[in-house]
């Protein structure tokens, strides 16, 4: 099975919990508006790529952005495409697309666009979902050193700052139960396509993500410092993977012969460029 | 109690009869920070109520504050704004049955009838301590001490005749490490005297930091258990939240039974224990969140802008309101002229095992209103001799059990008791647990 598959119904379940239960302020407008440009920008400009993909880009989306109104949710769909396709190298395209869209709405429309950091609170039986999905999916993707090196070289540099400033344990443990932390380690930062290949190039990058992070928090105050950290450090991938001259990681491509969902994709597509021709 | 009858169009036919403000709760503190980019303005009220000499107050604050930067406000400011965005009770009166009113579009139920020191300065460096500055300001006399070390620093405060908790150095150490200066407060009595006032007035601070965040870990020192906090965020674009805790809202838009009117403040009370445990007591309530320009209706008539600026809001002078953000944000759409502030109230019981951090907030771009609110209604007690009204008068009953169960599901509060107090027996029909119908 492709490790998408789990990968999305994994984050479908979260999304369904946060709406249902925690209350994310997430209308369907603006879940629809997401899906569908996604879905038709990604048919008609990438036809060789898996939509599912997409639908996990579409996922971490609802799972991490907040914007005030749908057309928001709708650009942030432009922006996922639009890093697939255009910004990338011939290997592959450079940033995580849910990253990207973030980012770019975070930078450029901050008084419309959020992350809620607190979003999830601190039920332990949640954040054990988070980490027993997150560890399946990962596992299944061969990126969990990424997720764990991550989690692992953010926590200690919390710790190590925790200790400094000889603040209660209690401090650490509360900064380390964030949801939002363990969503972006597990489904974020762990895409296959976007960390370098070899296991001591990924020790490496994610370390750097941690490190980066930590200082936007700490010395920039800046609670969004996870993405933006994983953003800088994102274009460096396909120069490590050059220099370590490893193969980058690609998903399989969609087939169209073999597979239910591919065929229905390609079934899709021939049906929407008829439409389109009309 | 607030007793207001405006906006009467828009189909909105209520009155607000009470209402839960600050003065429900035995240790509650009040602040409000204004913030736009990095300019904060804080405004503290403490619930002290012991004699004036022996109070204090210790504040990490993240510069040397000027004379200039420190005022003594007005209580009533702070009345105001707690009155302004207090949860709610509106009362509703049923029209007759019979001859209903025009408008047909106007629910029964509720839902969508949402609204929009002088410190002495030739101590210094002892204990490595430094007395920044120190000013008289209104009763209070303030110092702004610098420290290197947190026993020094309790040592020279202890010297000074402030009477420190236990464990007041370990919980100063995180903040003298992040290079903090301490904004220190005491009575000056023969000011106070002069004042006439009978209460400590509140202390305003303002300052430039990155840090949109609340120093809650020293408050929790001379408390034993949990105590409440009241913040009141003004803001320029939206609805203010904590990054590191989750921000909840209050259940609100409820129907409750009748005789609530006369109790809303243990209702409240009751109301917000329960949804304090339900959400592990680790949570932090919004209770209000509007732009302060406009209500529907309002409880009180929202603050001028003579009161915002006195709170801090300096963003209301200059015209035009044309801002440029810094952090190199490249695109800032054209701000609204209608949005002088956007007010958000938080609720936070805190207690030292379940808030180990300090509350760090964010503005979000939300612009939703969101009141606690909470309905009662008076049955129509005329004549019901109509088609209609026979069905209005079979309705009443479930209307009933449906507002009891409301209530009882909101405070905990048992269902049997709700209705004693409403008056009637428990309906048969309704189910009681199974252990209450072997054990009665």
């Amino acid at each position: 099975m492709d490790p998408r598959v789990p990968q999305i119904f994994s984050l479908a379940l979260l999304l369904l919990l946060g709406t249902q239960w925690k209350s994310f302020p997430l209308d369907w407008r603006s879940a629809v508006a997401l899906v569908l440009v996604v879905t038709f920008l990604q048919m008609l400009l990438l036809p060789r790529r898996s939509l599912l993909s997409g639908f996990i880009s579409v996922l971490s989306v609802l799972l991490l952005l907040r914007c005030r109104a749908w057309p928001w949710y709708a650009l942030a769909g432009g922006l996922v495409v639009f890093s697939k396709r255009w910004v990338g190298t011939a290997s592959g395209h450079l940033f995580n697309p849910a990253n990207f869209a973030i980012v770019c709405l975070l930078l450029l429309f901050p008084s419309y666009c959020w992350v809620s950091f607190g979003q999830w609170g601190f039920e332990h039986w949640l954040l054990g979902l988070m980490v027993a999905l997150g560890g399946a999916v990962t596992s299944k993707a061969r990126t969990l050193s990424v997720s764990l090196g991550f989690l692992g070289s953010y926590g200690l540099l919390l710790f190590l700052r925790v200790h400094y400033l000889e603040q209660a344990g209690g401090v650490w443990v509360q900064q380390m139960q964030s949801g939002s932390l363990l969503v972006f380690s597990f489904f974020m930062i762990s895409d296959p396509r976007t960390v370098p290949v070899r296991l001591w190039a990924r020790g490496l990058f994610v370390a750097v993500v941690a490190l980066l992070a930590f200082i936007f928090r700490f010395n920039y105050d800046e609670p969004n410092g996870l993405f933006y950290a994983l953003f800088l450090m994102a274009p460096l991938t396909p120069f490590i993977d050059n220099l370590t001259k490893s193969k980058r990681y690609d998903w399989q491509p969609v087939n169209t012969t073999t597979t239910y969902f591919g065929g229905f994709q390609n079934f899709s597509r021939q049906w929407l460029l008829r439409v389109l021709r009309r | 109690m607030a007793v207001f009858k405006t906006s009467l169009a828009n189909g909105f036919c209520g009155f607000y009869v009470a209402k839960a403000g600050s003065e429900l709760y035995n240790k509650a503190s009040q602040v409000v920070i204004v913030r736009s980019d990095k300019r904060t303005a804080i405004t503290m009220v403490s619930d002290y109520r012991g004699e004036f000499k022996d109070f204090a107050l210790v504040v990490p604050v993240p510069e040397v504050l000027k004379r200039e930067q420190i005022n003594v406000a007005d209580r009533a400011l702070v009345d105001r704004i707690d009155a302004f965005t207090a949860p709610r009770l509106v009362e509703y009166f049923d029209p007759d049955p019979c001859n209903p009113p025009p408008r047909s579009g106007v629910k029964l139920g509720a839902g969508s009838q949402s609204i929009g020191g002088q410190g002495k300065a030739g101590n210094e460096k002892v204990y490595g301590v430094t007395v920044e500055a120190s000013y008289t300001v209104g009763e209070y006399d303030i110092s702004i001490l610098a420290a290197k070390e947190s026993l020094g620093l309790e040592r020279f405060l202890i010297d000074e005749g402030y009477r420190l908790p236990d464990g007041a150095s370990k919980a100063l150490t995180p903040y003298i490490k992040q290079g903090m200066k301490f904004f220190v407060a005491k009575v000056n009595l023969k000011e106070q005297s002069r004042t006439g006032y009978r209460y400590l007035r509140p202390i305003q601070f303002a300052f430039e930091s990155s840090k949109y965040m609340l120093p809650l870990r020293l408050g929790m020192l001379n408390a034993s258990g949990a105590q409440d906090l009241i913040v009141y965020a003004i803001s320029r674009e939206g609805r203010v939240e904590t990054t590191n805790y989750q921000t909840v809202k209050v259940p609100t838009d409820k129907e409750l039974p009748l005789f609530v009117k006369a109790e809303f403040s243990q209702f409240y009370l009751a109301m917000l224990e329960t949804s304090y445990k339900k959400e592990g007591k680790k949570a932090v309530f919004l209770e209000y969140a509007s732009n302060m320009s406009w209500c529907d209706p309002c409880a009180v008539d929202p603050l001028s802008p003579e009161e915002l600026r006195k709170l801090g809001v300096f963003w209301l002078e200059e015209p035009g309101t044309t801002v440029t953000r810094s952090k190199g944000r490249v695109f800032v759409p054209k701000r609204s002229q209608t949005s002088p502030a956007f007010v958000t109230r938080l609720h936070v019981r805190y207690d030292e095992s379940n808030f180990a951090e300090d509350l760090f907030f964010q503005e979000t771009g939300d612009q939703k209103s969101f009141q606690g609110r909470y309905v009662v209604r008076h049955p129509w007690s005329g004549k019901t001799d109509c088609e209609l009204g026979k069905q209005y008068e079979a309705g009443l009953p479930s209307q009933m059990e449906e507002r009891a169960k409301n209530l009882a599901g909101l405070t905990g509060w048992n269902v049997k008791d709700v209705y004693k107090k409403i008056g009637q027996k428990l309906p048969k029909n309704m189910k009681t647990k199974w252990y209450e119908r072997i054990f009665k």
